[in-house]
């Protein structure tokens, strides 16, 4: 019996509705797969073709206001009350990183993403750094997954399904801040009860020999 | 002179390296009446700088003894395994005790005979007894605190000058371990000031030294106190980024070195008596750039040992983590050792190794932060939940020598200068591998014993990768016999009546413990052996 060739088939909707699910769907993961090879390619055509692409290189520094929406979200990413005094060194450190034009940009791309995200949630005209600690950390928990370290297949299906500019955000912005609150200020260590820790000299130089005085005295139940 | 300028008048003793060995030599030889001068390859750093250095290290990871000119620092590695050398020595007035541990332990007497006892590689030509007496006064020297509690430790004759370091937090816990194991611990000795002395202030638990590899405070040991003292004799001159590229001969003496300041001029220095004290690497190298018609595989070296029989100390680890706390990260260095099987085993198939617990054990907040999509409570759970409960336990193995681990001229690839860059050829034998399996395997039963959970080690599988401790040892090594070494008992070249070579070059074997301690007494006695040449 002659098998029938493909433009001769007749085709039911069942298998029509299959094929195109198919095709979609293998375009779809060739996207997430392939995005930054696809971006490149379409910046290669933009280029030919003339036509603008990307923002130009900003210029200057954050303003003040700018800035009061950084640290207000670098408030966010510690318990309440704990950045302190330490938003001083957090503020030189971005002073420092955003002389780089790139950051620049990311740090400003990321206080119109969290003012944008504050209208709307809480509508009205109210900045990401006139809300509350528990209103700021909502806004950050709309745009970004939480992930503890080691918990590889969320962090994974977080870069496959976020945005670019989100994935960014949370890279050039908030891991930045992170590490430098953790690296450069004292934040860190006082999470885990010390007061004395590398790049500070003890009180008590054989401290090291005793419990912390603000040990936590966790076991494992 | 062709373009050549005489540096100075021509003293008694003219010393390559401004490291360990060398700062220690300059000094005692000044301190006898000797006029010396001190040629070294990298800059001086000014010590009033250190707590900046350390900031900029902590803050932006900015190494201070980083090279300043990777080009003059190149080499090259031809063997089975990739040594790293750009991150182990450092050209610079202090050397390697810029940024070295402190450890500061003796070889063992088992360790000076292997030869006679395990019928492997070879036997010192000088026993521990005879040492022994430096040991004690390379203690003083270098400041090392410690106390007489290694029940393996072998004889000596003089208390430690300062009090010990006392048993962290951490080590007093994991003694739980080693008590069930039967393994004995005890305190380690550290070229590390636990009290005020040669006036430095005592160690004030900045916890760099150990991660970070710098003291701000200069409380642990470093030879620029050694090259400050010899200064203030009046009787010696320090010539910093003096490049050695040549040592001339005449047939039977050395007579002059000839080195490149930066702006690639050469000079050329004479002296009566010249000591080699450039680390075993470059001190190898430039015997081997010194050829000559007497000496055509290098200068000293017509028993073609130099360059061969390179050793390092190889580490292994692993990692536990404990049901309780141990507050890590509280100080730079380990507290406490067991040196039991650096002894108490025959050598025939494994060898010795010594194994000591980590007092910055498991990630940091920051650690924990780079790898976390956490913000706020959450964050801060996390960290509590995960800091502070790793337990990392290291072996320090010991390498034996063979010929084939080699440092050569490569020839093709050269410094700034012209010269030939070292090439590397090193290689890790089965008897190392075994080794390495014993060390973890006695490391997992303290482990086990804690009761740790998920154990890692370092390596995708036991024992299978190392981590390089940065002791380069043997490429000059000594011996009795002309044939098969390079210097003799006393450090004095075989060939070359006027040349010592210093350092743990000289090495026969290395044993498993740090040679730091081994390079600063053999130093001593080689300055109280030049002294009594000159009288």
């Amino acid at each position: 019996m002659k098998k029938e060739s493909f433009s001769e088939k007749t085709w039911t909707r069942r298998e029509v509705f299959r094929l195109l699910f198919g095709i979609g769907f293998s375009v779809g993961i060739a996207s997430f797969v392939l995005k930054d090879q696809l971006r490149k390619l379409m910046r290669i055509v933009a280029g030919r073709l003339h036509l603008k692409w990307g923002q130009p290189p900003p210029a200057g520094s954050l303003s003040a206001v700018e800035m009061q929406s950084i640290i207000a979200l670098a408030e966010v990413l510690v318990p309440v009350g704990m950045l302190g005094n330490s938003a001083d060194l957090v503020r030189d450190h971005v002073n420092d990183r955003t002389k780089n034009v790139y950051d620049l940009r990311e740090y400003r791309n990321a206080v119109v993403r969290l003012d944008e995200t504050s209208h709307r949630i809480f509508g009205g005209a109210q900045r990401f750094a006139d809300l509350t600690y528990a209103e700021r950390d909502k806004v950050l928990s709309a745009i970004l997954w939480r992930y503890r370290s080691g918990q590889y297949l969320k962090r994974r299906l977080e870069r496959m399904f976020l945005s670019r500019r989100k994935l960014w955000f949370r890279e050039s912005v908030v891991k930045d801040l992170l590490i430098a609150i953790f690296q450069k200020t004292p934040v860190g260590w006082a999470m885990v009860g010390y007061s004395h820790y590398p790049g500070v000299p003890a009180v008590d130089p054989r401290d090291y020999t005793k419990l912390p005085a603000g040990s936590l005295m966790r076991t494992e139940g | 002179m062709d373009g050549r300028r005489n540096s100075l008048e021509i003293p008694d003793v003219c010393i390559i390296g401004a490291g360990l060995a060398g700062g220690l030599i300059a000094y005692e030889l000044a301190s006898k009446g000797l006029k010396v001068v001190v040629l070294e390859a990298g800059p001086r750093h000014d010590l009033s700088n250190r707590f900046s250095d350390m900031e900029d290290l902590l803050r932006h990871d900015k190494k201070p003894w980083a090279s300043n000119n990777p080009r003059r620092d190149v080499y090259t590695n031809a063997g089975p395994v990739e040594y790293p050398l750009r991150s182990a020595r450092v050209k610079a007035v202090g050397g390697t005790t810029l940024h070295w541990g402190g450890l500061a332990p003796r070889l063992y007497e088992t360790d000076f005979r292997m030869r006679s006892l395990y019928g492997l590689a070879v036997d010192w030509p000088i026993t521990y007894d005879e040492i022994e007496p430096y040991y004690g006064k390379a203690e003083v020297a270098l400041g090392v605190a410690g106390i007489a509690d290694n029940p393996f430790a072998s004889y000596r004759s003089s208390d430690y000058p300062l009090p010990p370091f006392p048993f962290s937090y951490a080590d007093q816990v994991l003694k739980k371990g080693w008590n069930k194991t039967g393994i004995a611990v005890h305190s380690i000795p550290w070229a590390r000031n636990s009290v005020p002395y040669q006036h430095r202030p005592a160690c004030q638990a900045f916890s760099t030294c150990g991660s970070h590899r710098i003291c701000p405070i200069v409380a642990q040991y470093t030879s620029e106190g050694h090259i400050g003292l010899a200064e203030k004799t009046g009787r010696v001159r320090l010539i910093p980024d003096a490049n050695v590229s040549r040592i001339n001969e005449d047939g039977s003496r050395v007579t002059s070195v000839i080195y490149a300041t930066p702006d690639k001029t050469e000079h050329e220095q004479g002296a009566r008596c010249f000591v080699l004290a450039a680390h075993a690497i470059e001190s190898a190298r430039l015997l081997l750039l010194s050829k000559s018609g007497r000496f055509p595989d290098g200068l000293a070296n017509s028993s073609g040992q130099v360059g061969k029989n390179f050793m390092e100390h190889l580490s292994v680890w692993v990692e536990g983590r404990l049901k309780e706390s141990v507050y890590p990260y509280r100080i730079g260095f380990g507290t406490a050792e067991s040196h039991q099987f650096c002894v108490s085993k025959k050598r025939g198939e494994t060898g010795a190794f010594k194994i000591g617990s980590k007092n910055n054990a498991g990630p940091r907040p920051a650690d924990i932060v780079a790898n976390s999509g956490n913000w706020g409570v959450e964050l801060e759970e996390e960290i509590k939940e995960l800091f502070g409960r790793n337990a990392v336990i290291v072996a320090s193995l010991e390498q034996l020598p063979v010929e084939s681990n080699s440092i050569t001229l490569d020839p093709t690839v050269k410094d700034c200068f012209g010269n030939p860059a070292p090439r590397i050829t090193y290689s890790i034998g089965n008897y190392e591998r075994r080794t390495a399996k014993e060390a973890v395997a006695t490391i997992e039963k303290v482990l086990d014993a804690l009761d740790v959970s998920e154990m890692m080690h370092s390596g995708r599988q036991a024992a299978d990768d190392f981590v390089f401790n940065c002791h380069h040892l043997g490429t000059c090594r000594m011996g009795g016999d002309p044939e098969t070494s390079v210097v003799d008992p006393n450090l004095r070249a075989h060939d070359v009546t006027n040349l010592f070579i210093v350092g743990s070059g000289a090495f026969p074997t290395g044993g498993s413990v740090q040679p730091s301690l081994t390079i600063a007494a053999l130093a001593i006695r080689c300055a109280d052996y030049i002294t009594k040449d000159f009288r």
